[in-house]
């Protein structure tokens, strides 16, 4: 069952994104983080075209699968 | 609660965001003690709670477990598995510079409570997360205090269901009634372990008297007391009638009260939002707890006031207040019911009179009344008190009748006036102690018998 | 003295209770070692020269935090960071009568595959100091090759044991994701972060791995079944089906693609049989692997403001700086589910993927890198070179399975070239079995030895 969601053209704003991490960039880092950050996002957007096998809803990411022996409780 | 603004009427919608720190006896994710009120600054700390490097969060079953009492006792619905998130946000009092909170799964969802009026009000959320450090400032330093660090925190979340703010405190208060009912917290506004943010706007009552929710909502924070809630939004409702009325829209944003000024003043627009970043908690897996275990903490809830009030009310035919009184102490309620059963047992006479004057001993007890034979005890004396003063009322009267015989016969000739004389007379004797009417009473049955 | 060069963790333990050597004598053996040769290595950050005690030594990759020894992560923004507690993974080495030989270097935070991120200058491969040894547990895997401890314990999240074990030559395990706590680790990517042994031989990490295996109640995500008998059941075992999967094979390094071919008889010689299999592309495991890692990386790091401890947040490097901001980025309002959320998703797809193939075969034969080790600075060509160059090493990372790499003999450079056994959850025993059955038959083909001899 395919499951693709189109992204629209990502725009990366380096000055909004150091100040979410708490970070300060020089401008040359800045230039250069841009430049890796959309090499980086053109890669992985590779995602988006995976056809999927499984409905995976939101929640089965968490529940049962996401560790070695699944479930647990206290 | 309306206000009218050029010509149009405007209702209050107002809601509630609760947080309760629970009473366990450790943090929510680390074994300090939870019990930081008064202690040294950064001596109830760890290195999981500081955030220290490579440190991780373990759950604390018993704050788990009181939170999903907290959403049963408010009709909620249970998520029987469900897991953290985290929440970012940089603040020196914020150690991982994230908080371990519940944002898509909380424990519980869409409950409510009803008012003593019926009215239910809607709760949207109860959930379990961490509360943060102190910030103290000091000589123009800021200093930070971890002590509270981590402790465990329930956050409650009302529907803006109220529209004035009598049922707010009265919500409120019952709140609090039920967390200390239920012992999960002390729930003490003045130590911090339950604190209010109201959130509020006016909506424009439409043709048909219902309103659409507006656009915006303003958060009021730094309320310490019920009062001052009461205060805030009192402040606030001003604030946005001048502004509508000047043709502006209040717009949505985070408020914090100033209580030597008694105005609020704007802390953090929200279009300017923090991005949280949520996402579940990865360093703790899912839990789920059985239904038999859920059971078994749902039986664990006593009698809520409002249902004990308000079956008060019913089964006993007390008074909407005495039944609010009686069930605000614990013991009282209990004390209520085991008395009258007791004489429901022994098959005296329990009438409606009695009933209401073991509510009213109760009430009024300043001598603690340890048990039912206590109240039984009091009511006995104030009966015999009453016979007593009965009987002392009789003679008193009979004495004033014989002594004024004139005042008799002006009475029988159509005089009113003369009674109220004979009642002067006999309080006069009685130096005041039996109320007049029953005076009043008893000499004219005196008289007529006399005919 | 005895000569001890090259002898694994338990070959020293048998002389110590032999009375042929003393805790001393060997303690003093590697330190001179250590002042002789880590200078042109560089794989110790701190050494803890003062020592007095009946223990043996190991070396323990620099984001383990031990109590009272400064842990850096090889970050200046831990430049001057003692904690005053263990990481869970200490306490246990120091329960079983070993002491901290020193902490070794790695990339800074474990961001890479190189260990030229470190703030503390590179670690060179001891095969041939103008190349890398891989990372993040570079200084690990040298000091294991060139015999600068007797064992390590490095960390992988994906690939970071592996790897460098396989770039230097010496065998790297990496268990079962919550097989060994992470209480005391600092903190990488929290769904994949696992601590690991490095060491000369199958034995030592069979050791190591029941050493430190356990549920930690201090760490919500240990596995609850109790750990096997490793050490003990190491010559045990059946003959299993070995998966294969081809396309892992295709455009690999020459020599790497003939030592398989060569290793896979060795396989055949002692019974076990192949079977061709088809896994999720690991450019699928590249994405996911990125997107969950660096938004786990941002939110890890966020803890780190120079209030409580360290030094503030401009002491990062920019490869830190870098993954916190994509790591920002894919959590973002906007870019959350499209990223994320659709990471997760594919992570269920490629755990399903391994459970499918688990059912036909016991364990899985794979590459571990697409070459030997790179020379250094080569890496600064790539905006994500750490994630590009781990593409064999991701997938099993993403899924939480467990896995081993081990030299398969040189490349005409006479750099080691490796493999890797990747087994289902919790059959950390029978990759060990089989483990040992090759090392019987080859001995790694001497690669471990030469590595050692390398550095006499």
């Amino acid at each position: 069952m395919a499951d693709r969601k189109k992204v629209k053209k990502i725009i990366i704003d380096a000055n909004y994104l150091a100040q979410l991490s708490n970070l300060k960039l020089s401008a040359n880092e800045k230039s250069r983080l841009e430049q890796d950050l959309n090499n980086t996002l053109d890669f992985v957007k590779n995602i988006q075209q995976f056809e999927f096998n499984q409905t995976n809803t939101v929640d089965s990411l968490v529940q049962n699968k996401m560790f070695a022996d699944g479930k647990k409780t206290l | 609660m309306e206000v009218s603004i050029n010509g149009k009427k405007y209702r209050l919608v107002l809601g509630f965001e609760i947080h309760l720190e629970l009473s366990t006896k450790s943090k929510m994710f680390c074994r300090c003690s939870a019990e930081w009120f008064g202690k040294e600054p950064n001596t109830t700390v760890c290195p999981i709670c500081l955030g220290f490097p490579g440190t991780l969060p373990y759950p604390n079953k018993k704050a788990i477990e009181y939170t999903y009492k907290i959403a049963y006792a408010l009709n909620c619905n249970i998520n029987s598995e469900f897991y953290f998130d985290r929440k970012h946000y940089f603040y020196p009092d914020l150690p991982k510079g994230y908080q371990i909170t519940q944002w898509n799964k909380p424990i519980g969802f869409s409950g409510s409570l009803e008012l003593i009026s019926g009215k239910k009000i809607k709760i949207t959320r109860v959930h379990l997360e961490e509360d943060t450090g102190k910030l103290i400032h000091k000589q123009g330093k800021t200093l930070v205090d971890y002590n509270r660090a981590g402790v465990p925190l329930v956050e409650i979340v009302t529907e803006p269901d109220f529209d004035n703010l009598d049922d707010g405190k009265e919500f409120l208060e019952n709140l609090q009634l039920i967390f200390r009912r239920i012992k999960v917290s002390t729930a003490d506004m003045e130590k911090g372990s339950m604190r209010l943010e109201p959130n509020m706007s006016l909506a424009e009552v439409k043709p048909d008297g219902n309103i659409d929710l507006p656009d915006y909502k303003v958060e009021l924070k730094n309320i310490n007391s019920f009062r001052y809630a009461k205060k805030a939004v009192e402040y606030e409702i001003e604030r946005q009638t001048k502004l509508i009325k000047n043709g502006k829209r209040p717009i949505q944003e985070t408020r914090g009260y100033n209580e030597d000024k008694g105005i609020t003043v704007s802390q953090r627009k929200k279009e300017e939002a923090l991005d949280y970043r949520y996402f579940p908690e990865p360093d703790i897996p899912p839990i789920k707890f059985d239904k038999k275990e859920l059971k078994k903490i749902k039986k664990t809830l006593p009698e809520l006031p409002i249902q004990q009030a308000r079956r008060f009310i019913k089964e006993y035919f007390l008074s909407k207040d005495q039944a609010i009184i009686l069930t605000k102490k614990e013991n009282f309620g209990k004390l209520f019911e085991e008395t009258i059963k007791e004489l429901q047992q022994r098959n005296k006479g329990l009438n409606q009179e009695t009933i209401k004057q073991i509510a009213n001993l109760i009430i009024n007890s300043r001598t603690s009344l340890k048990n039912k034979n206590d109240v039984l005890k009091m009511l006995d004396d104030t009966q015999k008190k009453v016979n007593f003063d009965k009987n002392k009322i009789s003679a008193t009267v009979k004495q004033v009748l014989s002594e004024n015989q004139q005042a008799v016969a002006d009475y029988k000739n159509g005089k009113e006036s003369a009674i109220m004389f004979l009642v002067g007379q006999s309080m006069r004797k009685l130096k005041g102690q039996a109320p007049a009417e029953k005076i009043k009473e008893l000499l004219i049955s005196e008289i007529n018998k006399a005919q | 003295m005895t000569d001890i060069l090259g002898l694994g963790l338990l070959e020293l333990k048998k002389l110590i209770e032999e009375k042929k050597i003393s805790y001393k004598e060997v303690f003093d053996y590697f330190i001179a070692r250590i002042k002789k040769h880590n200078p042109k290595l560089n794989a110790y950050i701190t050494v803890c020269d003062k020592q007095n005690e009946d223990k043996l030594p190991i070396a323990v990759k620099d984001n383990f935090c031990t109590k009272g020894i400064r842990t850096t992560a090889a970050s200046k923004v831990l430049d001057n960071f003692v904690p005053n507690y263990n990481a869970e993974v200490i306490d246990r080495l120091l329960a079983n009568n070993f002491s901290i030989l020193g902490k070794t270097n790695m990339d800074a935070w474990a961001h890479g595959s190189s260990t030229e991120t470190s703030d503390y200058g590179p670690t060179k491969n001891p095969w041939n100091l103008d190349h890398i040894p891989g990372g993040s547990s570079g200084g690990s895997g040298a000091v294991v090759s060139a015999y600068l401890a007797p064992a390590a314990i490095g960390s992988e999240t994906a690939g970071s044991i592996r790897q460098p074990a396989g770039w230097c030559g010496v065998i790297g395990f990496k268990p079962t994701y919550g097989r060994i706590s992470r209480f005391g680790l600092i903190a990488m990517a929290s769904s994949f972060d696992c601590p690991g042994p490095m060491t000369l031989n199958v034995q030592d990490a069979a050791y190591l791995l029941g050493v430190l295996s356990g549920q930690d109640k201090k760490d919500a995500t240990t596995v609850e079944k109790p750990p096997e008998l490793y050490f003990e059941k190491l010559a045990e075992g059946k003959k299993l089906v070995i998966g294969i999967p081809e396309e892992y094979f295709d455009n690999i390094q020459k020599e790497t693609a003939q030592n398989f071919e060569k290793s896979k008889q060795v396989f055949n010689k002692l019974g076990f049989k192949f079977k061709k299999i088809k896994l999720i592309s690991p450019e699928y495991a590249i994405s996911v692997y990125t997107i969950i890692q660096r938004a786990e990386v941002a939110s890890n790091l966020s803890r780190f403001d120079g209030i409580r401890f360290g030094n503030t947040r401009d002491r990062f490097g920019f490869e830190a700086k870098k993954r916190i901001m994509l790591g920002n980025f894919v959590l973002s309002a906007g870019y959350y589910s499209a990223f994320y959320q659709q990471a997760q998703k594919l992570r269920q797809e490629i755990k399903a993927d391994f459970a499918r193939v688990f059912s036909e075969v016991d364990l899985i034969l794979a590459p571990v890198v697409p070459s030997t080790a790179l020379k250094l600075g080569e890496f600064e060509k790539y905006p994500f070179f750490g994630e590009l160059i781990d593409k064999f090493n991701e997938p099993a990372a993403i899924a939480g399975l467990p896995a081993v790499s081990f030299p398969t003999g040189f490349d005409n450079k006479k750099l080691p070239t490796s493999l890797q056994l990747i087994g289902n959850y919790l059959d950390e025993l029978r990759l060990l079995q089989t483990l040992y059955k090759f090392q019987q038959e080859t001995n790694y083909f001497d690669v471990i030895k030469l590595g050692v001899e390398k550095w006499k």
